[in-house]
């Protein structure tokens, strides 16, 4: 009888150690423990018909077995339930999101300015937002009275300082404490009196680029600004047109090929297939007497870089007054 | 400048297709906007002569017209809008086309009858354009083409000329740029006044000969005032001009062709001319109907009794030419630049003139304007020319002269280019060279008042080899490590740490509103820089301060996210004792979360504030509790402070929920960054973390239970608070962690409980704080 009872255990253990799916283990559990028909609730229900001696003892064993075998069942169901979990892992749950802010594009992407020409070697200063008309206009060879300042729509103070129309004076405050040879520039802020439209803003940044030495030209000026734009852009094309700005001799506008349609034409660029990047040249004469350098050892060129309108091709971004409207779905994107 | 092609063909045979010509000028001389096709949209438009015109019998308000198109004719239904009648010739829609609003234009039947093209009114065809039937003379015959009879089979260049190039604001002097870029010749005009038997008799009298250096005048007797010619009228519109009369027409297209501002006067109006400065309180009735006041800042043409007109401005009203105008003179002067556009902002009134004498004229041009001016009102007023003509001038000034060499050139472009090339190029431009020893002596000529010193020619000779022929070259010199800007280099890192944090930067205009300057800057109004000019109210001021833009930007994006976290870094502008502003460097932080309570967002902004002053290495801060925030002091001087925005100024910007800000005095803060830390030695001995809840007194601080603590005994290392609420019965809960280590051994458990007993009972008796068990 007893032997009896340890194979039937030994055939569950068996036929149980085979057992990989739940549901087999399903059915495992109804044969043998279910409460109808499983086989040892069969045998406990038949114990009443044995005679009391035997039944006590047979009750014992065989309810131990049930329990034993309801353990490992348990066990096995708890393992096959854990494999379960692992195979199925759900890859699409949602990420927790991180707590990390940005930095305004316009921040970025003069940061990105900054170290190219900071690995070429240039220094990188700060100037005043306020100036004087000396300094934003006269020693920049922009006399009162002349029409080239019309070029200039400026906000005055009361009391006729200025808030600089760009960072063109800063040439002239730095190189009173300089010496030639210079590399410099100049990030910042500039201000034009304009009415605001989605190309057109009141406030927006420069980044004014200064080198003094012996024995520069054009040449220089037009390669400095190709390693530039190449080094930002990637692959472009340049050129340079004629233009005129009273600080510089002769004065160049230099154009990229456009980003979008790779010099095809498109709605970017105006169908011209060039893109307008910059105004430069070389610093007028009068400007380096103003700075008090010796014209005839040395010469030097001067570029003024639209932070804001490179930004906006470089992230493909349409409207100019996103920088300033301190919308944070804007500058989250970033 | 609006360039008709056509025009310029007159003076330079060019060959070059539109395009190419266009992309020439925007490489070596101005850049082409845009190129115009007048005649594009107008292809199958076509001058008809309408020979007979019946009513539609089907329809009362349309009528049936039979046209003649020369080699065709054709039948067109119109309305009653077009007043048309038979004899007229006007512009006939031909089917099949588009007109240029994209209208159709098919043969189709109206009510039972053909119609095969469609009478256009200017609007139709003009986008802009009255509604008025334009009606062609005897000399146009039916069937050429609108674009012919307008003359618009012609290419218009939208040019950007640059304020320095006087010389090419008109057609003559880009001829010379053309041809100069071309290499084809330049024809210059050639003509011949046809003079009247009668001589002049005009006073002249310059009172101020270095305000009007020349003052030249024609009188021309008999002229028709008239409309003008086609071909001249059509010139002036596509020079974006609108055509008034034969005689202003005439002026105007000299004015476009030779840079020469004329002026014509009724002549039977004035008694003589004399040019001299207003006296104070003059006034004068201008063209435009508008009344100005005078005085000695604006140079005037009078005549014995009072000013007729402007000097280089504009012409009066009174002795202007009217329908009714028989004889008339005729004015070209040169007026010096920058007299005439002090007077002219002054005035608040600029034109096309003005704006030709403030960048300098050509002072060679004015007598051949003057002439051809009169030759052209005599062919078209059928008027006499009297003979001779008024010239007053001063001295003729020598040509300018520049000595340049041909190394200068060389160097300052970066380009190898010979002195056979160099004259060829100044040459073509209307200069004279004469070379010695490869240095060249430049004649100036008298229209490039611009070119004054070698730089100029270099860049003449530059633009016209072409700037994009230079090989590119790159900077060389000595390697040394650059300097960075400590507040450059500071405030970037600070930037950095800050986004890692999770705030977003925010960039905010510099001015104000006069409501924020006063309420939320910190300052009062009359310490703020005042714009004299400003776009609109709402950027008077220059901002003292960051944090009124900052806390409405927090406002705002509120609206679309629960929590917002965001800084600027900028400058204010605080006045001092200097004439400048001491404009110095900020930074902002704000933390707004919809719901949030006090304690949490002031922890937060707390947390960020000591996290930055312990990572640029600044511990030792004196944080003092003034005026309703918490101040950081280093060496007595304030870097930061911590504050919740004003509840009572909450309106400004509808701001529901809490904000807290810290604020930096950047420029305090960043020379005393430590950025080398000082290594301390790892302890080996584990520490021991013991929990502890009081209840005590909401008024008494955390700084003063944390002061007690750490005084209890050196082992005790850290107290740190992490949990905290207010019970209704005047109580506050604290849990604190106390941290216990021994740098020399391992503690035991029942020194800590020993402590720990003390900890309790100090907190008990000092403080009468309730230990929770």
């Amino acid at each position: 009888m007893k032997e009896k009872f340890q194979q039937l255990k030994l055939r569950i253990l068996e036929e149980l150690n085979s057992v990989s799916r739940l549901d087999d283990l399903e059915k495992l559990t109804i044969k043998y423990l279910g409460r109808r028909a499983g086989e040892l609730t069969v045998i406990l229900r038949n114990l009443k018909n044995l005679p009391l001696t035997e039944r006590k003892e047979t009750g014992k064993l065989v309810n131990k077995i049930k329990e034993e075998i309801e353990k490992v069942f348990k066990e096995k169901e708890k393992n096959l339930k854990a494999t379960i979990k692992e195979e199925f892992f759900d890859y699409t749950l949602p990420g927790k999101k991180a707590d990390q802010g940005s930095l305004n594009p316009l921040t970025q992407f003069l940061n990105k300015v900054i170290k190219i020409f900071f690995t070429m070697g240039f220094e990188v200063v700060q100037g005043q937002e306020v100036e004087s008309e000396e300094y934003n206009f006269d020693l920049l060879n922009i006399p009162k009275d002349h029409p080239a300042r019309d070029l200039w729509d400026t906000f005055y103070l009361t009391g006729g300082l200025l808030l600089r129309t760009h960072t063109s004076p800063m040439q002239l405050r730095l190189m009173e404490k300089r010496k030639p040879p210079v590399r410099l520039i100049v990030p910042g802020r500039v201000f034009r009196h304009e009415a605001i439209d989605a190309s057109h803003e009141s406030v927006f940044y420069q980044c004014e680029g200064l080198v003094i030495d012996e024995g520069l030209s054009l040449a220089h000026l037009i390669g400095t600004l190709k390693v530039f734009l190449e080094a930002v852009f990637g692959e472009i094309k340049i050129r340079a047109r004629p233009s005129f700005f009273p600080f510089v001799e002769p004065g160049i506008e230099v154009d990229m090929s456009c980003l979008i349609c790779k010099g095809k034409g498109c709605s970017v660029c105006k169908q011209s297939g060039w893109i307008e990047m910059l105004g430069a040249g070389m610093i007028h004469p009068e400007v380096l007497k103003n700075m008090k350098v010796d014209i005839k050892k040395y010469s030097g060129f001067a570029f003024g870089l639209g932070i804001d309108r490179l930004t906006m091709l470089y992230h493909g971004i349409d409207d100019i007054r996103l920088f300033h409207a301190g919308d944070l779905k804007f500058i989250k994107q970033f | 400048m609006k360039l008709s092609l056509n025009w310029l063909k007159d003076y330079c045979h060019f060959k070059n297709k539109p395009e190419e010509l266009a992309e020439l000028l925007s490489l070596s001389s101005f850049e082409v906007e845009k190129i115009h096709y007048p005649a594009q949209g107008l292809q199958g438009v076509m001058v008809g002569e309408i020979r007979k015109i019946e009513k539609h019998p089907g329809a009362d308000r349309l009528y049936l017209a039979q046209v003649n198109l020369g080699k065709k004719n054709i039948q067109v239904i119109f309305g009653d809008k077009a007043e048309v009648k038979e004899g007229e010739k006007v512009p006939v829609a031909v089917a099949p086309m588009f007109l240029p609003s994209g209208l159709e234009i098919k043969e189709r039947k109206i009510r039972g009858k053909e119609s095969e093209g469609m009478l256009c009114l200017e609007s139709e065809l003009f986008p802009g354009a009255p509604e008025v039937l334009i009606r062609f003379d005897r000399f146009v015959k039916p069937g050429v083409s609108l674009a012919k009879a307008l003359f618009l089979n012609d290419v218009v260049l939208d040019l950007n000329i640059t304020p320095n190039r006087a010389d090419c604001f008109y057609v003559l002097g880009l001829a010379r740029e053309v041809s100069a870029l071309t290499g084809k010749k330049l024809f210059l005009p050639s003509f011949k006044v046809k003079e009247d038997k009668e001589k002049i008799d005009l006073k002249v009298e310059v009172k101020e000969k270095d305000l009007c250096p020349k003052y030249e005048a024609r009188v021309i007797k008999g002229v028709k005032v008239k409309e003008s010619p086609q071909w001249l009228k059509s010139r002036l519109i596509l020079s974006g001009i609108r055509p008034i009369n034969n005689l202003v027409d005439v002026t105007n297209y000299l004015l476009m062709e030779t840079g020469q501002p004329l002026h014509v006067f009724d002549a039977d109006k004035v008694d003589k001319i004399i040019v001299r400065k207003a006296k104070e309180n003059e006034k004068l009735l201008t063209l435009d109907g508008k009344e100005y006041l005078l005085d000695s800042s604006i140079l005037v043409i009078a005549d014995s009794q009072k000013p007729i007109a402007l000097a280089g401005i504009m012409g009066g009203k009174e002795t202007a030419v009217s329908e009714k105008t028989e004889n008339i003179i005729l004015e070209s002067a040169l007026f010096k630049p920058s007299f005439i556009r002090k007077a002219s902002q002054k005035l608040g009134l600029r034109t096309e003139s003005s704006l030709r004498f403030e960048k300098g004229r050509d002072r060679k041009m004015a007598e051949q304007a003057l002439d051809r001016a009169a030759e052209m009102i005599r062919e078209l007023s059928a008027g006499r020319v009297i003979k001779g003509k008024i010239i007053v001038s001063n001295q003729e000034p020598r040509d300018s002269r520049v000595k340049v060499s041909l190394n200068y050139l060389q160097a300052i472009l970066g380009l190898n280019v010979d002195s056979k090339k160099t004259k060829e190029i100044l040459t073509a431009l209307g200069f004279k060279v004469k070379e010695k020893e490869k240095e060249f002596e430049i004649i100036i000529p008298s229209f490039r008042n611009d070119v004054r010193m070698p730089a100029d020619i270099a860049e003449e000779i530059g633009r016209i080899y072409g700037y994009n022929n230079l090989e590119p070259a790159f900077l060389k010199g000595e390697l040394k490590p650059v300097q960075e800007d400590p507040s450059l280099y500071y405030e970037n890192i600070l930037k950095e740490i800050l986004i890692s944090l999770g705030f977003d930067e925010v960039l905010n205009y510099p001015f104000y509103n006069i409501h924020l300057a006063e309420r939320l800057s910190g300052y009062p109004l009359h310490n703020h820089f005042q714009l004299a000019n400003p776009i609109n109210p709402e950027q008077q001021y220059l901002r003292t301060s960051l944090i009124p833009l900052l806390a409405g930007a927090t406002s705002r994006n509120l609206r679309s996210f629960e929590k917002v976290k965001i800084f600027e870094i900028g400058r204010v502008f605080l006045k001092g004792k200097a004439i400048f502003p001491k404009e110095e460097k900020k930074l902002a932080v704000m933390i707004s979360e919809k719901g949030k309570d006090k304690i949490s967002l002031y922890r937060e902004i707390k947390g960020t504030a000591e996290y930055i002053f312990q990572k640029f290495g600044l511990e030792k801060i004196d944080w003092k509790e003034e005026k309703g925030s918490f101040n950081g002091y280093i060496q007595n001087r304030l870097i930061g402070s911590l504050s919740f925005f004003p509840t009572k100024e909450a309106g400004f910007f509808k701001l529901k929920d809490f904000l807290v800000i810290f604020s930096l005095n950047f420029d305090l803060f960043f020379p005393l960054i430590k950025e080398k830390k000082k290594y301390q030695s790892l302890s080996s001995y584990p520490g021991v973390k013991r929990d502890l809840s009081v209840f005590i007194d909401p008024h008494i601080s955390w700084f003063k239970i944390k002061e007690l603590v750490l005084k209890i005994n050196p082992l005790i290392k850290e107290v740190e608070l992490f949990d905290l609420y207010y019970r209704e019965e005047g109580k506050k809960s604290l849990s604190f962690h106390l941290l216990y280590q021994s740098s020399e051994r391992t503690l035991e458990s029942a020194e800590i409980d020993k402590i720990q007993e003390i900890v309790i009972d100090q907190l008990e008796k000092k403080l009468k704080a309730k230990v929770r068990k």
